[in-house]
């Protein structure tokens, strides 16, 4: 054994690493300056009590946290936050699951057609849909006035003025949202079982309800899972469609996470805190983290067992 | 592999030669303009929208070697852009903001001092009191050049439902606006209400209740007397309920609980309600919008001969700053003195009455007659209270430490949260927001070695009455 003698690397492959490291350079810049410098600044900003203009002069410590976990808006605003999560990973998740069935029927016509409409205000601006939806669901929105006329309703329903259907109307806005892109992560899943295994089960006499509890259900799961990480973790960072749509209300409760964070942020009515946003920031950061990972052993427990279920198959 | 990497680089140098040399371009373009400085200009003032291009246009035509070069940011995300330019040391030559306040940007050192442009004869062409320390002062600097003398809030109406309706009382007190708005909700089968205001705009309602709180309670909010905060005052109380049976009666509109200042003016001039609550420069916005059928009255009160006031106070947004670091001083000076004997008179052409200047000394045809109701509504409603930055500047220290850890909460919100029926307790919401903000107004103070409690008592202090220069020597401090 001949310890300490290098390996010797030609010249074509020394070549090849530098050309490498060459393409690699811009986007470790981008990553460094625009996603890991901005982290560890939130970090260093938690542990200040700082305005957001001035030197950071006035370290303090834990004050921020301890502050943080004693406001009962901060709690408010994180049971929002998984109340939000909860409801649209439900619905967003089921909606697409069953739009994604339909629209993989070969035999459908216009199925384009019928995708691109479902796609459709997954590329809309997330604040314009805000507007107009709270045009829609207003005291004397849309839904309402379409209520009277066909006499479900005497009087309006305060849609965003109760703080029940304030945050039904949110879940269920953000849903029909994102449901396009959730529906291809579907389609996609879908996409990849083989024909075979549904024309096997038709010949062995299985109908289109024992394929789907027998065959698709089983092989979405893993892709199931994942889209459950991805849809959870997006939702945690809900912002623009709060902000627009009822703006937090009614008294705080529709107010999530991200609305308290650019409250204390970017204050229009008070001292700005960045300090202490920031620490909601370092928290809410963390919070998702522990989420994913949780969600991530589950991707990874469904994944084993389908490859061991395929193993012993 | 040698060829290619030397092609490569050959083209990479190549494309800088070319870079280089376009911008060798643009710098003989420059040059022919050398003599020409460009000035920036940050406005958030939405009235500054229609007056700066016609201030600079005339300042351009007789100034040929100066440009201003005017950005209108955004007045929701201009916080963040002054957050980011102050960071960047980047701030413009001028600007106008309400994102901090004047002891904030004096303390940073962002702010250079204007006492070249308000020498004391000038000071006097001004109204009383805009002057003060805390207002355009910080010690004995002048560091905000003052464009307007603060604000308040009035009532609008809308002619229109009233010729529509056939209602002829324009209502004063709390009495009349409830049997006019429920008049009005029963004349029109609910298309209209009587009263109408931009709930999700927290800080009108702030205003709005605030004031409306002084007419029972003088102490409401601030206690001079005592010093000491209270939220939780009988007038409070009284006028939040007031709303509440408003809203019950349908002589509220349900539209007020979920649409903001800018909505609410544009439903009021659809004819959605008769009455708005808004701020002072309404009237302009109004006029502006080619809507002329409306008058002004003050805010309703309780009893027909009651009284209401709000402090005589100039933030941020009633005038513009100029940078520190500006490089170019003299030509902001001059820029300056320009806008210091035209910006006055451009400002009641546009139709706002609340300049900073004596209006009765600025001969200009106003656009609309209701101009002169509202500069009324605010001589009577806006009085000089006391001010303990002007005998302890250190009480400016206390105030900013308390106010980053006072309660997050606002008389606004808990209005709105009573309203929406969300808080349910509302004697007790607000004494525990009183003693909350007490306390950390407390620590505050006794984290402060300079400033004790007496800092911020005035006995001497008469509820309704400006607080004068006299008044401040009687304390003997």
């Amino acid at each position: 054994m001949k310890v300490g003698k290098r390996r010797k690397v030609n010249k074509q492959t020394r070549n090849r690493y530098i050309w490498a490291y060459i393409f690699i350079l811009p986007q470790f810049i981008v990553f460094f300056g625009l996603s890991l410098y901005p982290i560890i600044m939130s970090y260093v900003y938690s542990f200040y009590d700082w305005t957001g203009i001035g030197p950071l002069n006035k370290f303090v410590g834990f004050s921020n946290y301890i502050s943080v976990f004693k406001e009962e808006k901060f709690w408010n605003a994180f049971k929002n936050t998984f109340i939000y999560t909860a409801g649209f990973t439900m619905v967003s998740v089921s909606a697409a699951l069953v739009l994604a069935l339909i629209l993989n029927n070969p035999k459908l016509k216009g199925i384009g057609i019928y995708r691109t409409i479902y796609f459709l205000p997954v590329v809309t601006t997330t604040a314009i849909i805000g507007i107009i939806m709270k045009n829609i669901f207003g005291n004397q929105g849309l839904i309402n006035e379409a209520l009277k006329i066909i006499g479900v309703i005497d009087q309006a329903v305060p849609w965003l003025i109760n703080p029940v259907t304030a945050m039904i109307v949110l879940i269920i806005v953000g849903s029909w949202k994102e449901i396009g892109i959730i529906m291809i992560y579907w389609l996609t899943g879908l996409q990849m079982i083989p024909r075979e295994l549904y024309e096997a089960a038709h010949i062995d006499g299985a109908g289109y309800w024992q394929t789907l509890r027998h065959i698709t259900l089983p092989l979405l799961a893993p892709i199931g899972a994942t889209i459950i990480l991805l849809t959870t973790v997006s939702s945690m960072h809900v912002f623009d469609l709060v902000k627009t749509l009822t703006g937090g209300g009614p008294y705080y409760s529709t107010e999530t996470l991200e609305l308290y964070i650019y409250r204390f942020a970017f204050a229009s009515d008070g001292i700005s805190q960045v300090g202490y946003a920031s620490t909601v920031g370092v928290i809410l950061g963390l919070t998702v983290f522990i989420i994913s990972l949780g969600l991530g052993w589950v991707v990874m427990r469904v994944n084993k067992s389908r490859a061991d279920a395929g193993v012993q198959g | 592999m040698k060829k290619n990497l030397s092609l490569i680089v050959s083209l990479i140098l190549l494309s800088a030669l070319l870079l280089v040399g376009c911008q060798k371009e643009d710098g003989k373009t420059g040059e022919t303009d050398k003599d020409i400085v460009t000035l920036d200009l940050w406005n958030n003032i939405a009235a500054g929208r229609t007056y700066f291009p016609i201030l600079i246009e005339e300042f351009e035509k007789n100034n040929s070697g100066i440009k201003i070069k005017l950005n209108n940011v955004n007045v929701e995300s201009s916080e963040a852009e002054y957050q980011a330019a102050i960071s960047d040391n980047n701030l413009p030559d001028m600007f106008t903001t309400d994102a901090y306040t004047i002891n904030e940007f004096v303390e940073l050192g962002l702010v250079h001092e204007l006492n070249d442009l308000f020498p004391e004869k000038v000071r006097e062409e001004y109204t009383d009191g805009v002057f003060d320390v805390g207002n355009t002062m910080v010690g004995d600097d002048v560091y905000l050049f003052p464009i307007y003398k603060g604000g308040t809030y009035m009532m609008f109406y809308n002619k229109e439902v009233y010729e529509e309706l056939g209602i002829e009382t324009v209502p004063k007190t709390w009495e009349e606006v409830m049997t006019v708005g429920k008049e009005i909700y029963e004349k029109s089968g609910g298309a209209s209400h009587g009263l109408l205001f931009g709930g999700q705009s927290g800080w009108l309602v702030n205003g709005v209740v605030q004031l409306m709180a002084t007419e029972a309670s003088p102490e409401a909010g601030y206690d001079y007397a005592n010093g000491e905060y209270n939220f939780a005052t009988v007038g409070h109380v009284e006028t939040m309920e007031f709303f509440k049976n408003l809203l019950d009666n349908n002589a509220l509109s349900p539209l007020s609980l979920e649409n903001d200042s800018t909505v609410a003016r544009e439903l009021f001039t659809s004819g959605k309600a008769a009455f708005l609550l808004d701020g002072n420069w309404t009237g302009q916005l109004l006029h502006e919008s080619e809507f002329e059928n409306w008058g002004v009255v003050p805010l309703p009160t309780k009893d027909a001969n009651g009284k209401q006031y709000g402090e005589f106070r100039l933030g941020s947004n009633d005038g513009m700053y100029v940078s520190k670091e500006t490089k170019n001083w003299n030509e902001v000076k001059i820029f300056m003195e320009f806008l210091r004997e035209n910006i006055y008179g451009e400002i009641l052409k546009d139709g706002e009455p609340l300049i900073a200047k004596d209006s009765a000394a600025i001969k200009v045809e106003l656009p609309f007659e209701e101009v002169n109701d509202i500069a009324d509504i605010f001589l009577n409603m806006s009085i000089r209270v006391p001010n303990p930055i002007v005998l302890n500047p250190h009480t400016q220290e206390v105030r900013t430490e308390f106010l980053k850890n006072a309660p997050d909460e606002s008389i606004g919100s808990v209005t709105m949260g009573y309203l929406t029926g969300q808080v349910k307790d509302l004697k007790g919401t607000l004494q525990k927001y009183t003693d909350d903000y007490n306390a950390e107004f407390t620590k505050a103070i006794d984290g402060n070695e300079h400033v004790t409690k007496e800092d911020y008592k005035f006995p001497n202090w008469v509820p309704y009455q400006s607080y004068t220069e006299e008044n401040y020597k009687e304390l003997n401090r």
